[in-house]
């Protein structure tokens, strides 16, 4: 089965690696700079996992978090948020977040983490 | 601004000690000067208690006189003589109280005449009385009522009168000093309020600068974490895929990943650099060497590093001056980095960047040229402020700490030089900044 994952990162070196290194790990991966025509992107492309960060510019991932919570067919898709600042922890609780991402975070247990909400095989 | 309020505070507080200290010093005179004058009042009861004394002495001798005259009762002849003895003590104790008040002792002087002229009288009544053992009561006419009675009578109305102006003056007096201690009280009460307030509105303001700075240091911490965190998570993953692809033995793109991770290292080094020296200078400590070297050959050489960074801009160099400068090389070299990474960051399309020096009087003008999304007047001053990034109209901001530019015109001031820029948004901008030619009669020092 498919393993999709959605990525919006406003640094795009930080896109770019994530990327190649869950390709190489079988995933299909779509990445956007910002959150703009989101919501089509998640009907289309249907991910099993969102990855959004905290901060982008000019807008704040929570509330993108918070459109998405809002859409129908869409608010199923679980959601991490990943933050370089040390206390966004606390900012997100309650906004419908699964997890919370620390960066710069240990690559195993992150494939471990993404592997939790890919459908098993 | 520097916390000139915190040293405002204890100034104000000097004035007010000072203030205060003086107000209790006339409050305190002038309390005495209203107990001289309750003193003063009393003094003046006493004189017109003295002057009627007097008087009823005097009468009551006349009284006692011709009581004795038609009853012939000796003590009453003793009464008379102990009224005279009495009436005699209290003419000096009223000389005594008024002993200050030239008009009263001449008055008293009047007295000292008239009084035993108007006693002489009345011993001679007496004595005729007892050698003609006969009253002889016509003698007690009225017309014969002594004029000399009359006479002391006004005297002694005057000498009351006196007084009684006198009193009038000093109840003013009190009355006035009263006033005074009221209004002075009423001065430092409101003038320590006055004072207090301003010194609160000193107090907040700096609370309130105080306060500011730690949002901006809270601020700038954030922002460090975030900018430092992102390249070293991209290493991190790079290295993995590299190690991943090595590992697979499938060789493509691995030396892109290589430069990759060759490039974030680098943006991190920057960036740790950019930060020590941030700490360095605000503890004063930054250091500059200066020595005498070639600008042309740096100049050439930065813009050859930096031109590699960009495909999309052109860095084009009109070197003007050729000679020698007198400064800290690494330091102008970092100036340079920090001018043309921001031509590049700030016109994102690409296009041309253009970098000159020239000679005028006894500096070097270097500039630094590109026509990117320039600077809006209002924010040309605070792009030199420590945490300020310049933002475009979409209200991106560009990644960096945003640091560049505040230490590289502590370099420039280091070195004697300004740095400053001239900008159109929507057009580009312009930096430019000084260095001297020559070093003016000193070698190589710290500064």
């Amino acid at each position: 089965m498919d393993k999709k994952i959605v990525i919006i990162d406003d640094d795009k070196d930080i896109l770019e690696a994530i990327k190649d290194l869950l390709e190489m790990e079988g995933y299909q991966v779509y990445v956007s700079q910002t959150g703009e025509n989101i919501l089509e992107i998640l009907r289309s492309f249907r991910p099993n996992l969102i990855l959004l960060d905290l901060l982008l510019s000019g807008e704040s991932g929570i509330s993108i978090c918070e459109t998405i919570r809002e859409t129908e067919d869409i608010k199923t898709i679980p959601i991490i948020i990943m933050s370089a600042h040390p206390y966004a922890q606390k900012t997100i609780e309650g906004s419908g977040v699964n997890e919370f991402l620390r960066k710069p975070f240990d690559i195993e247990q992150f494939l471990l983490l993404l592997q939790k909400y890919m459908p098993s095989h | 601004m520097k916390s000139w309020f915190g040293k405002f505070v204890p100034v104000i507080f000097l004035c007010d000690f000072l203030f205060t200290t003086f107000s209790l010093f006339t409050i305190f005179t002038n309390v005495s000067t209203l107990q001289a004058s309750e003193k003063m009042i009393d003094h003046t009861r006493s004189v017109e208690n003295s002057l009627s004394t007097t008087y009823a002495l005097l009468v009551t001798a006349e009284s006692q006189q011709r009581a004795y005259l038609i009853s012939g009762d000796p003590v009453l002849l003793n009464q008379y003589n102990a009224s005279l003895k009495l009436l005699s003590s209290q003419i000096q104790h009223l000389a005594d109280l008024t002993g200050d008040n030239k008009k009263h002792q001449q008055n008293i002087a009047k007295l000292r005449m008239i009084i035993p002229q108007a006693i002489a009288v009345l011993q001679q009544e007496i004595v005729d009385h007892e050698q003609s053992g006969r009253i002889d009561i016509s003698a007690f006419s009225i017309q014969q009522e002594p004029p000399l009675l009359d006479e002391i009578n006004k005297i002694l109305l005057s000498m009351r009168n006196d007084e009684e102006q006198l009193l009038q003056l000093r109840e003013d007096n009190t009355m006035n000093e009263y006033g005074a201690i009221y209004t002075n009280a009423g001065l430092t009460f409101f003038g320590n309020m006055i004072i207090i307030a301003i010194a609160f509105y000193f107090l907040r303001k700096e609370l309130q600068e105080r306060t500011d700075i730690e949002q901006s240091k809270d601020d700038f911490i954030n922002l460090a974490s975030h900018e430092l965190n992102t390249p070293i998570t991209s290493l991190k993953i790079f290295s993995r895929v590299l190690r991943n692809k090595l590992s697979s033995k499938n060789r493509t793109n691995t030396k892109k990943y290589l430069d990759k991770i060759d490039e974030q290292t680098n943006k991190l080094t920057m960036l740790i650099t950019d930060l020590l020296d941030i700490s360095r200078i605000q503890t004063g400590k930054i250091r500059i060497t200066k020595e005498p070297f070639s600008l042309f050959a740096l100049v050439k050489e930065t813009v050859e590093g930096i031109q590699g960074t960009t495909r999309i801009h052109t860095i084009i160099t009109r070197q003007n001056y050729e000679k020698d400068i007198f400064a800290d090389r690494y330091r102008i070299y970092q100036v340079l980095v920090n001018l043309l990474t921001n031509a590049i960051k700030y016109s994102p399309k690409g296009g041309t960047i253009v970098i000159s020096t020239a000679k005028k009087q006894k500096e070097v003008v270097i500039s630094v040229t590109d026509f990117g999304i320039g600077i809006d007047k209002k924010y040309q001053r605070k792009i030199f402020e420590k945490l300020y990034q310049v933002t475009d109209t979409k209200e991106k901001t560009f990644p960096g700490l945003g640091i560049g530019l505040f230490i590289s015109r502590e370099i420039i001031a280091r070195h004697g030089g300004r740095l400053w820029v001239e900008s159109k948004k929507g057009k580009g901008s312009t930096f430019f900044f000084t260095v001297p030619i020559k070093n003016y009669g000193q070698k190589n020092r710290y500064y």
